[in-house]
């Protein structure tokens, strides 16, 4: 009986699939080819998918079905997909702004741990120079934190900023912001969606314990050459794409410059009070070759660079006795491959060799015209990690209701954390190359359950090899969604996790203070669990998102620069400095509400969170509040589309102010090789007892477009930071107020004067404008009287007018 | 390097400003502070003072505190106050302990241990008149200072140059290079007087350390070089107990943090070391070793 049953289970079963298809294939913008991430893949009430990181989607649907593509912005398409037979789609959207048509009932991507966030959510945040910002527009995101301004180091959900993996298409960047934290290296004309993951990492990443903020560069067009050319108050970008030589084939490149390297060096030239010239100023370069050689095989190629770089130099008027120079450089470049592979029975693979270079080089050069013979002294500090990896991910969904997702990443890490060079040998201090390796697999599998169940559960082993030392880590992965009722879904997630180098802050030279360093057998690698629970829910018809997270996360083997200590450059022992071991907690709740339909669009997110380190040797051993804690932190972001033309946003920031230590008491002390008079010192409570002022601002924005003379389409961007002025603190320091630069000399000499405590504010009001021109292909064409052509032919065409 | 640095961050500051946060401050202690290093075959003398809140007048001296001193457990002594000072009529001796009490009439009593180590054993010192440019071009003079360290303990010493002058002076250590001290860690931009240093990670019974001083005088040649005037010097080479050497690290450190690289710059926070029980401030022992005079191969007698 019991065979009886199971053989007629089995049967059904297999009936049920043979009466399917599977329709995979790709989502395209109709006019730029420019793959889709996110777009919507419905068949029937129920079976949806989104479109992942590559435009590519895959469903089962009945032999005889409607699939319907949707995206936001583009007109939603209805495709009759009949036959027995698994089909390979490409689709393409027109661009369109019929809103109420692109929200798909059931969406079943919305998850609490996971935010996904396109280019044009990302220009609608306004930000300082009038221009977007990849890193600042994730602060309207819950749960992520920006510490300061001049800052990009993020906080996720009461981490370190060292516990980030920043990937641009897939390749893992080191140095991710420019002039302090400025502005971020993402040049936002090159963005095409930014994924990013708090907690319950897909299987596929690891390697960092807070989040993963993965960032995907579009594809040039692959039908017309075009570009666009922005300045603004700060820098000069620009973008060039089009066909490239081979059909289907496409090109993108974009560069960035600042404008203010060359002011400050000719406001130098100019003063006489200066003896010296110097500048500051940065650069990023971004490039994608991009080809679809068949339904079936895509080939990519990417190219980053980017550099910040301060100068110094002596004027000529300087030089007949000494004359020095100095550069510091950093910065990081990557290049990669990347072969995608998919076919119409639902596997999908995607192979990326890369190689990452970051390095933060200061060099001084002296040279003493003495008369009869000159001296050139050099003094070379270097810092680099450098990182050749292949990654290799599969998809493979052999039913309607599961994908099974596997595969590896093998890294080879290239460190040398501190080495310095100086021309006179003997004062050059070696330290050694460290390599290290990292191997990793991975599977997950995707299910649907019924009509109420998903999620994905997967696991990931790790091995990691630093000479003789070796650590495993088994890391699994869970996501469990539960439709509770049609519109609201519960979720769980949880997640093991990681880390193998860790970011060294040190108190020191603020240009060398951000170490990377190796695990090994003193700086163990750091770990974390994290447990989400999560809901959200559409209103009023999908007019509003809403959604809640709380989670719980334990760290260990946290790792700390010792308190005082200034710099790890030109320090071979390091490693026995460093202070690992250490734990720490986090524990929050995150809201949002997000109004996603009509002209008026907008959400607010607030989120709470608690968070301490411990470790034996700070703060005597007591707990303490993370040096990047801010508890409370709210955000506001609107935007409105006046007209066609002119379209309006503010953002409205709040949170907590940023932890300080307090000083609560004075003493003498001695120097027992001095005089034996009594200086004075500060006696400090614990560890960031205190907080700073609560930090907020409101921010404005206006974008107006129009058509030139020329046909060209143009943008105006103008700016407001920080509307009403607030003088938001930066910085707490302790100064006597006997005089205005607020110095601690008399104090220490037990000279009594007033102390004071004292804030410091950066980035006041900051109004700022950009412009935007788009050079498109009908200008070519219009000039050619041609239709569609390559770059080949462009060039051709270019050679001949020109000859 | 430091000056670039200052004009990058000054460029934020541009468009920053400074405000005043607080100038009250709440109220803390007093609590007894106890103060004072015993040297070896000199005097035993120490200072007892108050901690106060931040913005309370200048910090007082206490003068009528009973302070009294053990030797090993076995002879012990009041310290009479003296011009500031609390000094015992017994020496302080080299490999002995000593347990010291203060009690502050209305406030309490604070108490601590020190231990005054043997004198180090000094074998000899190399002296470079050139060792090393600095990045401006000027040469600096080196010491090779060798000593003898013992292989089974734990021992702490710190080394300084006295210049020999009419008013004798320490030099500056700078241009660390020696394997010990970066060891111990970086003195960021400071050029101490003196250095400290465990044996931790010396593994013979000898060691030779490198240190570059700077002579705090510099002229120009007839060529319009610019040089440093050498002197003649002294090492003073002393063991110290762990309590000194935590001292003096915390010391460095404190000081870094305290006076941050520019006035706008956050200060980091450093507390001093302290061995004194229910209150502030250091009780160590030490053993000083004075060479003979070392004269450059080309000094000055100025």
């Amino acid at each position: 009986m019991i065979r009886i049953f199971l053989s007629f289970t089995f049967i059904c079963a297999v009936s049920q699939i043979l009466a399917q298809q599977t329709i995979s294939g790709y989502v395209f913008d109709k006019e730029s080819s420019e793959r889709l991430i996110g777009a919507y893949v419905k068949s029937g009430t129920n079976n949806v998918v989104a479109t992942d990181n590559n435009g590519f989607f895959s469903l089962k649907a009945d032999t005889d079905a409607l699939v319907e593509v949707s995206f936001v912005g583009y007109n939603t398409l209805q495709i009759n997909v009949q036959g027995r037979h698994d089909t390979l789609l490409n689709v393409y959207l027109k661009p369109g702004h019929v809103l109420e048509e692109v929200i798909v009932v059931g969406k079943r991507n919305e998850k609490h741990d996971r935010v996904t966030m396109n280019a044009q959510q990302l220009r609608a945040v306004p930000l300082i120079g009038a221009k977007s910002d990849v890193l600042k527009a994730l602060e309207v995101i819950p749960g992520i934190e920006m510490q300061q301004e001049a800052s990009s180091l993020l906080s996720v959900r009461g981490g370190e900023p060292g516990q980030n993996l920043y990937l641009l298409d897939g390749v893992p960047i080191i140095h991710v912001h420019h002039l302090g934290g400025f502005f971020s290296v993402f040049n936002p004309d090159i963005i095409n969606s930014i994924d990013v993951y708090k907690g319950a990492f897909p299987a596929k990443f690891g390697g960092k314990l807070s989040s993963i903020i993965d960032i995907s560069q579009r594809e040039g067009d692959k039908h017309k050459l075009k570009g666009s050319l922005s300045v603004g108050l700060t820098d000069i970008s620009g973008t060039i794409e089009g066909p490239a030589f081979f059909k289907n084939s496409s090109f993108i490149f974009t560069a960035r410059k600042t404008l203010i390297d060359g002011l400050m060096a000719l406001s130098n030239v100019g003063s006489e009070d200066n003896s010296f010239i110097y500048m500051y100023g940065f650069h990023d370069i971004n490039g994608k070759f991009s080809w679809r050689m068949n339904p079936k095989h895509s080939f990519y190629f990417s190219l980053y660079q980017g550099d910040d770089y301060l100068r110094y130099w002596s004027k000529k008027a300087q030089a007949d006795q000494l004359k020095s120079k100095m550069k510091t450089v950093w910065g990081n470049w990557f290049a990669s491959a990347r072969w995608i592979y998919s076919n119409a029975s639902s596997l999908t693979g995607n192979q990326t060799l890369s190689y990452m270079s970051y390095r933060l080089m200061d060099k001084q050069t002296v040279t003493f015209y003495g008369g009869s013979q000159n001296e050139t002294l050099k003094n070379e500090v270097l810092s680099t990690v450098g990182d050749l990896s292949f990654r290799s991910a599969w998809k493979y969904q052999p039913v309607s209701w599961f994908t099974l997702g596997f595969g590896g990443q093998l890294s080879y890490y290239r460190h040398h954390p501190n080495q310095v060079t100086r021309s006179i040998e003997s004062n050059s201090i070696s330290t050694d190359l460290i390599h290290s390796y990292e191997t990793s697999l991975y599977v997950d599998g995707n299910w649907q359950l019924g009509s109420r169940l998903s999620g994905t559960a997967g696991f990931r082993a790790s091995e990691y090899f630093n000479g003789k030392y070796h650590y495993f880590s088994p890391e699994p992965r869970l996501q469990v969604g539960y439709q509770l009722l049609e519109n609201m879904e519960l979720n769980v997630g949880y997640m093991y996790a990681s880390q193998f180098s860790h970011l060294i802050i040190t108190d020191g030279n603020v240009m060398s203070n951000e170490i990377w360093i190796p695990a090994n057998r003193n700086i163990k690698p750091s770990n974390v669990n994290q447990l989400s629970f999560g809901a959200n829910t559409t209103l009023f018809n999908n007019m509003f998102n809403v959604g809640a997270t709380v989670y719980e996360k334990q760290m260990r083997n946290l790792v700390n620069a010792p308190e005082g200590y200034s710099t790890v450059i030109g320090d071979p022992t390091f490693d026995s400095k460093i202070l690992s071991g250490g734990t720490g907690s986090s524990r929050g709740v995150e809201f949002y509400l997000r109004k996603q339909l009509g002209d008026f669009t907008g959400s607010m997110a607030y989120s709470y969170t608690y968070a301490q380190r411990k470790h034996s040797e700070m703060n005597n051993g007591k707990p303490y509040v993370p040096d990047f804690d801010r508890p409370h932190n709210a955000n506001v972001n609107v935007q409105y589309k006046l007209t066609d033309k002119f379209s309006l946003s503010a953002n409205f920031t709040i949170k907590s102010g940023a932890p300080y230590t307090p000083v609560i008491g004075r003493q003498y002390y001695i120097d027992p090789n001095g005089d034996g008079a009594l200086q004075e010192a500060f006696i400090y409570g614990e560890r960031n007892s205190a907080r700073m002022k609560a930090y907020h601002r409101l921010d404005l924005g206006m974008v107006y477009e129009r058509i030139n003379k020329r046909g060209n389409r143009t943008e105006w961007t103008f700016s407001v930071y920080n509307v009403y002025n607030r003088q938001n603190p930066s910085l707490y320091y302790y100064a006597t107020n006997g005089s205005e630069e607020g110095s601690l000399d008399d104090f220490h000499q037990g000279n009594y004067l007033d102390k004071e405590l004292y804030q410091v504010s950066f980035f006041t009001i900051i109004p700022a404008f950009s412009y935007k021109v788009y050079f498109d292909g009908h200008n070519f064409r219009n000039r050619e009287g041609k239709g569609d052509r390559n770059m080949l032919q462009y060039f051709n065409d270019w050679m001949q007018y020109e000859h | 390097m430091r000056s670039s640095i200052i004009l990058l961050l000054a460029m934020f500051v541009i468009s920053g400003c400074r405000e005043l946060v607080q100038d009250e401050f709440d109220a803390f202690g007093p609590f007894p502070v106890l103060n004072g290093v015993l040297y070896a075959d000199s005097i035993i003398k120490v200072q007892v003072s108050l901690s106060q809140e931040l913005n309370a007048e200048q910090l007082p001296l206490v003068d009528n505190a009973l302070v009294v001193i053990t030797e090993d457990s076995l002879v012990w002594d009041t310290l009479s106050y003296v011009d500031g000072r609390y000094i015992s009529s017994m020496v302080a001796k080299s490999s002995h302990h000593y347990w010291i009490e203060a009690t502050v009439p209305s406030v309490g009593a604070v108490n601590s241990h020190c231990f005054v180590p043997a004198l180090p054993r000094y074998m000899g010192t190399t002296h470079i008149d050139e060792a090393g440019v600095d990045e401006e071009s000027l040469a600096y003079p080196g010491v090779d200072v060798q000593f003898a360290t013992s292989q089974n303990k734990e021992e702490y010493f710190e080394l300084a140059v006295q210049m020999c002058r009419n008013d004798p002076y320490f030099a500056t250590i700078h241009s660390f290079t020696d394997p010990v001290l970066l060891f111990e860690g970086d003195f960021g931009f400071m050029e101490p007087s003196e250095v400290v240093f465990s044996n931790q990670i010396i593994n013979d019974s000898n060691y030779t350390m490198r240190l570059h001083y700077g002579s705090h005088s510099n002229s120009i040649d007839a060529h319009g070089v610019p040089y440093m005037i050498l002197y003649p010097l002294k090492i003073v080479l002393r063991s110290v107990s762990k309590d000194y050497y935590l001292y003096q690290k915390s010391r460095y450190m404190y000081e870094i943090c305290v006076y941050p690289m520019f006035n706008f710059t956050a200060q980091s926070t450093f507390d001093l070391y302290s061995n004194v029980n229910n209150g502030y401030g250091i009780f160590a022992g030490a053993s000083s070793f004075v060479s003979d005079t070392i004269f450059p191969s080309n000094y000055s007698n100025n």
